[in-house]
């Protein structure tokens, strides 16, 4: 009760401690005029004065004990006020449930439930176990932060959102989100609920308003020593040659022992489920801590979405697999929706860029693109291709294969074969350089404010400028037409490059290299393959850096719901507790030293009130 | 404060004491108590030479036979006693604990009334209040009982009783007994003061101290409180705590030890009663002790 008041009042743990010296002196007042005001006539101070002399002053207000003894009291009160106050201030509680993919992993081979199950439960101890004034406020950390439930509610409303939070298929994000909570600078603590240790920098922590918090991570993982196997599919790509000759699926072996199953690819019906009968199936056997790529050979239809599934036998109990949800992975073979631009002394049909991009392309020769307006130059995807301006455009562009002697080509290049590449750069995603060969390239010149993607032995192959009035690349090799082995990489890369030039300079665009994980991009698809990748509205999307889900933009080549560290079960340390076992959280301290405090008072209380009756007693007696 | 305060039980056992002078001394009239005053009496005194006049009753024939001289027996005469009762009314008598005052008005009576009872001379003297003349006869003690209820006690001014105490020692004109009744809550240099005016007077005296319950124990433990002096209205702000309060009761005790080595030193007769003892306790136990009562 005490704390409701404090806290509808607002009031700090300092304001009744504070008060302690005004109570202590209206005390003191109390006694005096008390003191005053109970008269006893005596017969004579004959005595009673020379005893005063010798004992004291008479004019001296002499405070008896029970003054100092009700000091003690009400100093125990405020004590026990402040630390409710405290307490109750302190009550502004983040809880932050991991969703991510791991999450969904069972307990362990022999026990039922999953480790979110789990991890639910113990959320909802906690819960139970803060005090009824609490504020708390409920996030999940997959894909992105998302706050689950009202902003500073009760303990029972963050049951019931916590309730309702499902587990996701996605990566994870959570040093992010705790970041982000940490900032907005709410919360006096963080309660973190995962199976991993979030990877926190120390200004992750410290950016916090209210200064440093140290999130309470809680781990609910299986228990050490179990096995915890896993085969996951880590990645599906279109085989080389084209659309038409199948995928390539990779497994991935997270466990200590061999793992024995089938590799099947169902297609979508008409009624929009996925076929039981597989179009395609093999059986597989996946080495302990192998990776494996399996080859799915049949004929794939542009716009069909196809559903790659493992399946683990389930006759070795040891062997089971832990985690499901990282056994499918969909592949959509689809150009997209394309508008842009190519300027090239080239025809369409020399190029044959309009069946993989649907004829969304339009091409201008160099004298038809001058007569364009200078409106339609600006912020267009346009590829200048076999020509090079003779200043770099202050425009995002694309310049492909420039011709020798321009200001961009230092010289012709002697070697085919790329030495150097940036992996990491979204431009190269999903482009697989190793294997491709350059005859015919161009030493570029590197400019200021350009960096290297691709190198050979001679100098760049292919930079990028990423300077604030527009993105630039130049690519020294011919990239058109798209044929023969390297059609999809090459697509790829284009689209990449598109991409790349025309995003805007929104923060976590695909553009740069320090694209952090859970970081949201917004975009938008009228394909509704996306509904088969868990995002119902196609519209709030999550780029993952790490190996696995790339969606983005208007198009995407290969989509895999896996995570490899999510899917790497075995892979997590083991980690230390938040605190350790048996010792009692901060903030329950608090709160038992508010109690104590409390009882404490009520002693004193009892104490008194019995000296009181005993003083009334000798008073009547007397 | 009439006579109707003590029972008819309590004056019955009254009637059955006698209060002496533990010297003789000379009277007024005929009594009890033998005198210094040769006459008439039971009790031999001396022996005279015979003088014309002299009743040949008193003629000792045996010491003639022996001596040819004739010699008269002389006797101690049989007379009454003065006695004069100093009350004192101070307010620290009357209050708080009005069980004192009554008692000590009590104590007056009685001893009043056994005098009177025995023919002796009475004055009650309450200094500053009170000064009814020398009473004799069945009708003393109701006198000195309406004298008493006659006071006005709100109007009385509390001065200094001691000095209205060595006032009422010059209205002392004839020799006999003095009970002073008080509290003797003062210093003993008034004590001495008072005591040795009236001894000048040549008077054998007993001093009675009445002491209330408050008297011994002023003080309440644990207990902050603002006293105040029933006779002067000052006030003091007090706290007493256990230790205090047995340093309280030391020097208490210290004035009392004052006072018995005073009266015992001087030839005063001392004792202290308190309203718990009972007036019949009083009169049967310690100014029997004293000597004042047989």
């Amino acid at each position: 009760m005490i704390g409701g008041i404090l806290a509808s009042m607002g009031v700090g743990w300092w304001l009744p401690l504070g008060l302690f010296p005004v109570f202590g002196f209206g005390l003191a007042l109390l006694y005096r005029n008390r003191s005053k005001g109970v008269r006893r006539v005596v017969p004579t101070f004959f005595l009673l004065r020379e005893f005063v002399t010798e004992a004291k002053s008479p004019s001296a207000i002499r405070l008896p004990w029970r003054f100092f003894l009700e000091l003690l009291i009400l100093l125990v009160l405020c004590c026990a006020a402040a630390g409710i106050a405290f307490d109750t201030k302190g009550k502004s509680v983040a809880i932050v449930l991991d969703t991510s993919l791991s999450m969904n992993a069972r307990k362990s081979v022999t026990q039922a439930g999953f480790v979110f199950d789990e991890a639910k439960k113990r959320a909802l101890e906690h819960i139970g176990e803060l005090d009824v004034l609490s504020q708390v406020t409920v996030f999940s950390s997959a894909p992105v932060l998302k706050q689950r439930s009202a902003e500073g509610g009760t303990p029972s409303e963050a049951k019931a959102a916590l309730a309702r939070i499902e587990a996701t298929v996605l990566g994870d994000s959570l040093s992010l989100a705790i970041g982000e909570i940490a900032q907005r600078g709410l919360y006096d603590r963080i309660l973190v609920f995962t199976d991993r240790q979030p990877e926190l920098t120390s200004a992750q922590v410290s950016l916090s308003p209210k200064g440093a918090i140290r999130p309470e991570v809680m781990t609910v993982r299986a228990p050490q020593g179990a096995s915890r196997s896993n085969v996951a599919l880590g990645g599906v790509s279109s085989s080389s040659g084209g659309e038409a000759k199948g995928l390539t699926a990779k497994l991935i072996s997270y466990s200590d022992s061999n793992s024995n199953g089938t590799v099947s690819v169902q297609t979508l019906s008409k009624s929009r489920v996925w076929n039981t009968t597989p179009m395609f199936s093999e059986r597989v056997k996946v080495e302990a801590g192998q990776q494996v790529d399996i080859k799915l050979s049949f004929a794939m239809d542009p716009g069909q979405p196809y559903r790659i599934v493992w399946d683990s036998d389930t006759s070795n109990p040891s062997a089971q697999d832990m985690l499901s949800q990282d056994d499918e992975a969909f592949f959509v073979f689809t150009s997209g929706d394309h508008d842009w631009k190519v300027v090239s002394a080239f025809s369409d049909k020399q190029l044959n860029l309009t069946k993989p991009f649907e004829g969304r392309v339009r091409f201008f020769t160099p004298d038809e693109f001058d007569a364009l307006a200078p409106s339609a130059k600006v912020d267009s995807k346009i590829v200048f291709h076999g020509l090079a301006p003779k200043e770099l455009p202050k425009t995002p562009y694309v310049i492909v294969n420039p011709p020798l002697g321009s200001a961009v080509v230092a010289s012709a290049a002697s070697s085919q074969i790329p030495v150097t590449w940036d992996s990491a750069h979204p431009l190269l995603s999903y482009v697989d350089i190793g294997a491709l060969k350059f005859p015919d390239a161009r030493v570029l010149t590197t400019h200021p404010g350009m960096e290297e993607i691709i190198g050979l032995p001679e100098g760049a192959l292919m930079v990028a400028s990423d300077a604030q009035m527009g993105r630039g690349i130049v690519v020294g090799f011919e990239l058109f037409p798209f044929e023969g082995a390297t059609a999809v990489t090459k697509s790829t890369l284009l689209l990449n490059m598109l991409k790349w030039v025309n995003a805007s300079a929104v923060p976590g665009s695909l553009g740069g290299n320090n694209l952090l994980v859970g970081q949201r991009i917004d975009g938008s698809s009228s394909n509704d393959a996306f509904r088969y990748l868990g995002f119902d509205d196609g519209k709030p999307l999550a780029t993952l850096t790490r190996g696995g889900l790339l969606t983005r933009g208007d198009e995407f080549k290969a989509v895999s719901l896996i995570n490899s560290v999510e899917s790497n079960l075995m892979a997590q340390p083991a980690l230390p507790r938040a605190y350790p076992t048996g010792q009692k959280r901060k903030t329950d301290d608090n709160r038992s030293l508010s109690w104590l405090f409390a009882f404490f008072a009520i002693g004193l209380l009892i104490f008194d009130a019995l000296m009181q009756l005993r003083s009334s007693l000798r008073r009547t007696a007397a | 404060v009439a006579i109707e305060s003590l029972s008819p039980e309590t004056l019955r056992q009254l009637e059955l004491l006698t209060i002496r002078a533990r010297r003789r001394f000379h009277g007024l009239g005929d009594g009890g108590h033998v005198s210094l005053r040769k006459g008439h009496g039971i009790e031999f005194a001396d022996y005279r030479s015979y003088e014309l006049g002299d009743d040949p009753r008193h003629i000792d024939w045996g010491v003639y036979a022996r001596s040819e001289r004739l010699y008269v027996k002389q006797f101690r005469e049989d007379q009454n006693l003065t006695a004069y009762l100093f009350l004192d009314s101070s307010a620290s008598m009357r209050n708080p604990d009005v069980q004192k005052w009554s008692y000590a008005t009590q104590a007056a009576q009685g001893l009043s009334y056994v005098l009177s009872m025995q023919q002796d001379r009475v004055a009650m003297m309450v200094p500053g209040v009170l000064t009814t003349p020398v009473m004799q006869g069945p009708k003393t003690v109701h006198r000195i009982s309406k004298c008493l209820m006659d006071v006005d006690w709100a109007a009385t001014q509390s001065e200094d009783f001691v000095l209205q105490f060595e006032r009422e020692c010059g209205r002392v004109t004839f020799p006999g007994i003095a009970v002073v009744i008080s509290d003797f809550l003062f210093g003993l240099d008034k004590v001495q003061a008072m005591f040795d005016r009236l001894r000048a007077k040549n008077l054998d005296i007993t001093a009675l101290q009445i002491l209330g319950g408050f008297d011994v124990n002023p003080l309440v433990v644990e207990e902050s409180f603002q006293a105040v002096d029933a006779e002067t209205g000052e006030q003091l702000d007090l706290c007493i705590d256990a230790n205090e309060q047995e340093r309280y009761q030391e020097l208490f005790q210290s004035h009392q030890r004052g006072l018995q080595e005073y009266f015992g030193a001087s030839g005063i007769s001392f004792t202290s009663s308190s309203p718990a003892d009972g007036i019949v306790s009083l009169f049967l136990n310690q100014l029997t002790q004293v000597g004042l009562v047989r």
